[in-house]
């Protein structure tokens, strides 16, 4: 398909050399370019404005507390997120989203895809199964966090109850109020909430494989291993490849679990980068907020087009 | 707690439907005569309870003035202020908006405000408003921005069967919290002596208890309680009388609160107590209503706030009320409405049925639900002005918006000795010397 394409193009750039432009074409090219302007002009006026504008904050001292003194400060407000003055957490916060971030994906894909292995054959009450695995992920992020926040709570959550019962443990643990363990009960209830994603997806593309393919490697005597490896996951490879990414992107923005479960607390053990910015927009303090916001787009962007390169999903 | 938020939200947004319909129906009755005057008020403390309230009193109010048409705007709980502070900054279409002590400053700095003081000047109920109505009418001191229509106070709510099985007398001091918390407290049964707070806002508690042991004395202003008298922004977090209630607060959590109360708020507090996780809470009057429904009787009660080593108890006049916007097209309207919602009769009515204390002196003699029964306590306090004193931060500076967002991180570090006394004191004392620097004198 990618050869055809290319080839088509050269031949229309020599054609394109050898023809004046004609008073016919140049109208076709103007009915073109005026077909193609709500596309343009749509993600202009509605994306990247309003990214740009808000972006702009992020070099001023825009705080909505007092909007008559609003004005252009550089670079302070990253220097202030930077800083390693006394009280300032964002180091830790970083740490916390590479955490928040590497281990909820990790463990949403290997469970994902072992969900997705099991239901590639098709066997009796698939549907119903198939509707359990995905529901929690047609349940709001908020929602998701207000019931694990109730079941880790230490007094008279639910989990400590039932590992009091299997004698895992003697006293209540304050899963949420221990900074030790707060950012990890957070992605507990992250992983839980991810994994249907990965199953729809993989399960969709597993479908898709020819089975030809496992056919003639049966023939050859290949083990269920060596199918995994050589049919299996070089089939769905892009699949894979893109819905990592897209998990990636999302987890990174999404702080909707850690906001309803921790707040980011205590003392910021559970912050991560996007549920911060969100507590800078409730303390008015817009410029602050815009720079974090700022961050993320570089980190993303930044991200994104390593691991594509690294993978060569671009080829 | 959250359920309940959510179910309230739910139910809002259907009495919002029915209510749009019927206002929609009555403004077109009305505009068959003369020109209907349109008047849109925004509450943010939204709960279907209240705004049924409301209602009733802007009922009373078209019925007598079949011109005006009050519209009632009630954005979800959950992130009202925000909304509000959109629906400002576009500059139209709002004529009432609900101001609280956290939100008063910034309205006001950012000339949202109309100043309300001509009009309370010829108000003929203005003799009867009580001191802390007086107090924070002129909160701000280059006008009235605001017209209260209730306080939250803090009283301490105890278990008193508890108290009676382990021979214990009922809590005065905050010593006395400590003491009878401790014996209170036993970790295997998941009971514990008090309901602390080190969640979001926990940081207030913290600074009651060092004006109960300062006194207001040695304080500037009550509305700036953080700056000393002729101190030139020094700052209380300076004085030794702070670091030992400091230690205090931080031996109250150790050894009388539950661990994971670090991490409680107003949702989860009240949940303890009320649930039967701890024995003491200290909160406003709203959670009187919740006690009643959900505690049996005889097994609580409501006592006045506990007094400090200085001999008296300090809490903040927690309070909110209603604002005229700058932009409102309809001032005399929004005006005369203010004042018939804030008259003696109608605020009363609206304090019992949203347990808030009232702003009139007479309320008492109004509805004996002021001066029997739990809300008795207040009325008691009030009797004490020598004991029971007012202060609270200075929510009038600009940095106190970045200050609420820190502050409770920073209180969490130092219990779990992430940092110690003398570091958290120092980032208290820095932060606000600073913001007096900045932005002067603001009370």
């Amino acid at each position: 398909m990618v050869t055809k394409g290319k080839t088509i193009s050269l031949m229309d750039g020599e054609n394109k050399k050898k023809a004046k432009p004609s008073k016919l074409r140049r109208r076709r090219d103007r009915f073109i370019f005026f077909m193609l302007l709500p596309a343009i002009l749509f993600p202009l006026i509605f994306t990247y404005y309003p990214m740009v504008k808000g972006s702009m904050m992020a070099f001023q001292s825009y705080n909505l507390m007092n909007i008559k003194n609003i004005k252009w400060v550089g670079f302070d407000n990253f220097k202030a997120l930077f800083s390693t003055q006394m009280g300032n957490s964002f180091y830790r916060i970083l740490g916390n989203t590479l955490k928040w971030v590497l281990i909820s994906v990790l463990s949403q894909f290997v469970i994902g895809f072992g969900l997705a292995l099991l239901l590639k054959k098709r066997f009796k009450g698939l549907g119903l199964y198939q509707a359990l695995i995905f529901f929690p992920w047609a349940v709001s992020g908020f929602i998701i966090g207000i019931m694990w926040r109730w079941m880790f709570n230490g007094t008279s959550g639910v989990i400590n109850d039932i590992l009091i019962r299997l004698h895992l443990i003697k006293e209540p643990v304050g899963w949420l109020a221990d900074k030790s363990t707060s950012l990890y009960s957070a992605i507990i209830a992250n992983i839980w909430y991810g994994i249907p994603f990965f199953t729809i997806m993989i399960v969709a593309a597993l479908r898709g494989v020819s089975k030809d393919l496992y056919e003639a490697a049966n023939v050859d005597g290949a083990t269920s291993i060596q199918k995994f490896f050589y049919i299996t996951v070089p089939s769905i490879k892009s699949v894979l490849l893109l819905t990592l990414l897209l998990r990636i992107i999302w987890i990174f923005n999404f702080p909707d679990l850690i906001y309803s479960m921790t707040e980011g607390g205590p003392a910021d053990s559970s912050n991560i980068i996007t549920s911060y910015m969100m507590q800078l927009v409730q303390s008015l303090d817009y410029g602050m907020a815009s720079a974090v916001g700022v961050l993320c787009i570089l980190f993303l962007a930044v991200f994104s087009s390593i691991y594509l390169s690294l993978t060569r999903y671009v080829d | 707690m959250m359920k309940k938020a959510y179910l309230w939200v739910g139910l809002l947004a259907t009495l919002a439907l029915v209510g749009c319909g019927a206002n929609k129906d009555q403004g077109e009755m009305k505009k068959e005569g003369t020109d209907v005057v349109e008047i849109n008020m925004v509450e943010s403390l939204t709960s279907p309870e209240r705004t049924k309230i409301l209602e009733e009193i802007v009922a009373k109010y078209e019925a007598e003035h079949p011109t005006v048409n009050i519209n009632i705007i009630s954005p979800p709980l959950e992130n009202a202020d925000a909304k509000i502070t959109q629906m400002l900054m576009n500059g139209k279409d709002v004529d009432i908006v609900e101001v609280r002590d956290s939100t008063i400053a910034q309205y006001a700095t950012n000339g949202w405000l109309e100043d309300l003081d001509s009009y309370i000047e010829k108000w003929d109920e203005k003799e009867t408003l009580t001191a802390s109505a007086e107090e924070v009418i002129h909160y701000l001191k280059d006008g009235a921005y605001m017209l209260p229509y209730g306080f939250y106070q803090r009283g301490l709510y105890y278990r008193t069967d508890w108290f009676k099985d382990k021979g214990l007398e009922a809590p005065k001091t905050w010593e006395d919290i400590y003491q009878s918390g401790m014996a209170l407290t036993d970790a295997s049964k998941s009971q514990f002596g008090y309901s602390f707070r080190g969640g979001k806002s926990g940081y207030q508690y913290a600074d009651t208890i060092y004006w109960s042991w300062i006194g207001t004395d040695k304080i500037e202003s009550a509305n700036a309680a953080y700056f000393l008298k002729d101190g030139n922004g020094e700052t209380i977090f300076s004085l030794p009388e702070t670091k030992e209630a400091l230690h205090f607060y931080k031996d109250l959590f150790k050894n009388a609160s539950p661990t994971d109360s670090i991490a409680w708020s107003f949702a989860e507090m009240v949940q303890g107590f009320v649930g039967g996780n701890t024995a003491m809470l200290i909160q406003d009057p709203e959670v009187i209503a919740i006690c009643q429904s959900d505690m049996e009787e005889g097994t609580w009660d409501l006592l006045p706030f506990p007094i400090g080593p200085s001999g008296q108890g300090v809490f903040p006049n927690g309070f909110a009320g209603w604002g005229m916007t700058s932009f409102s097209e309809n001032k005399e309207v929004v005006a005369d409405f203010l004042l018939f919602l804030s008259n003696s009769e109608n605020n009363t009515y609206f304090a019992e049925n949203y347990s808030t204390i009232p702003i009139h002196s007479n309320a008492g003699e109004k509805s004996s639900y002021f001066s029997e029964g739990y809300f008795g306590v207040y009325l008691e306090m009030a009797k004490q002005p020598e004991v029971y004193r007012h202060a609270a931060y200075p929510q009038m500076y600009e940095a106190f918006a970045t200050y609420k967002t820190e502050v409770d991180t920073m209180y969490q570090k130092y219990l779990t000795d992430e940092i110690t006394d003398d570091e958290l004191l120092k980032w208290l004392d820095d932060f606000w010397k600073t913001a007096y620097e900045t932005e002067g004198k603001k009370w």
